[in-house]
């Protein structure tokens, strides 16, 4: 993998900074401010996603927030419409605010959604509202209303603790509450949360191993960890471990509220005033076209040029390159200060004790068979 | 042309070695993960296969999946992932 792709495959929008929630691990260092993005912002974007779109099967739009339905029904759709016909529109959203409208507004739209919970109510306990009371009560309740319409859903669960005997415990809460798809973060030092994500091996390579049984034992839903691994562990098997990642980096353009762009890590976006390096921006789409700021990134400069110089360590140094096709920028610079560092605790929790997770667990397998 | 920000020059240097080192006694070279997926193949084998098989089974149900129904809106994890 190397380079950047002329077309990105999906692009991340901001539709407002504000959450209803207040989470105790949220990056987001604006979330208490409803900063809307201005229809103006997204037609300006959407000229050159919509020239995108006309040239590739596929294209995405992700509404991420803040809490993107926090902007309101009306307010989305105008964003929205400033697209093509035919682009797919996702969104991830905490829940809390879907109701009847809200599911009509997705069945009309033909949206994907992604929720954020994070297992039963004692797990999702550090889902609250800025006056710190629980958010799962309101969860389940848009859950329900996704439910009474029939519309499937992803979830995005946030792991603060992993351990042995979480792991078993989260996958059958997740099969029980209905998701087609689920995604495991390990909590990250990122943004405003400072909080270690330091773990011990143990704990992190036990808590994937079990998850790799509990899918085993009843694959009912993806499990976007457990099976990405498992497509990278099957050509390792045939000694094709290093044809697995894309031929040239997907830059992920995030569109922040205001119009400016931030590639390959959104957690960048938003930092005001990020020690040493002013913003993250490499341009604002209301004064530069989308896909001359995208192309720029074939030209390296500043933390951009700094963050493919640790890609390239990583290339030269970790055998789980293949894997993961190297350290995210927002981890390296949050963790370290700087985007020229290699191996970072979000690497080991991730990517490196994940793979190591399967394998146990597959070793363990083995030796039973 | 747009410009990213440039580093600051005042910044520590960067570590010479993983933060936390305790991690890292298993095997770190290239060879040696090689090897040790190869010696873990008879446990693998079954897990690579109801991989594939259920990933076959949902592209019949719901058809070839859409590159971000597979990673959602989470990011950039694995967002390198093939189309």
């Amino acid at each position: 993998m190397r380079g950047v792709v002329d077309i990105p495959s999906y692009v991340l929008m901001q539709p407002t900074t504000l959450c209803n929630l207040d989470c105790a691990y949220c990056y987001l260092p604006h979330r208490a401010m409803d900063r809307r993005m201005p229809v103006r912002v997204a037609r300006a974007a959407a000229e050159t996603i919509n020239a995108w779109a006309n040239r590739v099967e596929r294209f995405s739009v992700v509404w991420h927030g803040g809490e993107p339905l926090a902007a309101g029904r009306e307010h989305l759709g105008a964003l929205m419409g400033t697209f093509r016909d035919g682009i797919e529109h996702h969104v991830q959203t905490n829940a809390t605010l879907i109701d009847d409208q809200w599911c009509e507004f997705f069945l009309a739209h033909d949206m994907e959604i992604g929720i954020s919970v994070d297992g039963p109510a004692e797990l999702t306990a550090q889902r609250v509202d800025r006056r710190g009371r629980p958010a799962y009560d309101r969860i389940i309740r848009g859950v329900d209303a996704l439910r009474r319409h029939s519309i499937r859903f992803a979830v995005i669960c946030v792991v603060s603790d992993p351990q042995p005997g979480l792991g078993r415990r989260l996958y059958e809460y997740f099969g029980e509450l209905g998701c087609y798809w689920l995604g495991i973060n390990i909590e990250e030092r990122e943004g405003v949360n400072t909080r270690d994500n330091a773990r011990t091996a143990e704990a992190v390579q036990g808590f994937w191993s079990e998850l790799t049984a509990a899918w085993r034992g009843d694959p009912r839903m993806e499990l976007r960890e457990i099976e990405w691994s498992l497509h990278y562990l099957a050509a390792a098997l045939r000694g094709e471990e290093d044809t697995v990642l894309p031929r040239q980096r997907d830059p992920v353009p995030t569109i922040a509220h205001d119009g400016r762009v931030v590639l390959f890590s959104p957690e960048l976006a938003g930092f005001d005033a990020a020690p040493g390096y002013g913003d993250f921006a490499l341009g604002n789409v209301l004064a530069t076209p989308l896909d001359e700021i995208v192309a720029a990134a074939k030209s390296p400069t500043g933390w951009v040029a700094e963050y493919f110089a640790g890609v390239e360590a990583c290339r030269a140094s970790c055998p789980y390159f293949g894997f993961c096709g190297g350290a995210h920028a927002s981890n390296r610079y949050f963790e370290y200060g700087r985007f020229d560092v290699t191996e970072t605790e979000h690497c080991r929790n991730t990517k490196i004790h994940l793979l190591e997770g399967v394998l146990q667990h597959a070793r363990s397998s083995g030796a039973t068979n | 042309m747009p410009e990213a920000a440039a580093p600051p020059t005042d910044r520590p240097a960067p570590p010479t070695a993983p933060a936390t080192g305790g991690d890292r006694e298993q095997a770190t070279d290239a060879a040696s993960l090689a090897a040790r997926v190869q010696a873990a193949a008879s446990g693998l084998t079954p897990l690579v296969a109801q991989a594939e098989s259920v990933r076959a089974e949902r592209a019949r149900a719901y058809g070839t999946p859409r590159w971000t129904d597979v990673f959602t809106t989470q990011f950039t994890e694995f967002s390198n992932r093939p189309r």
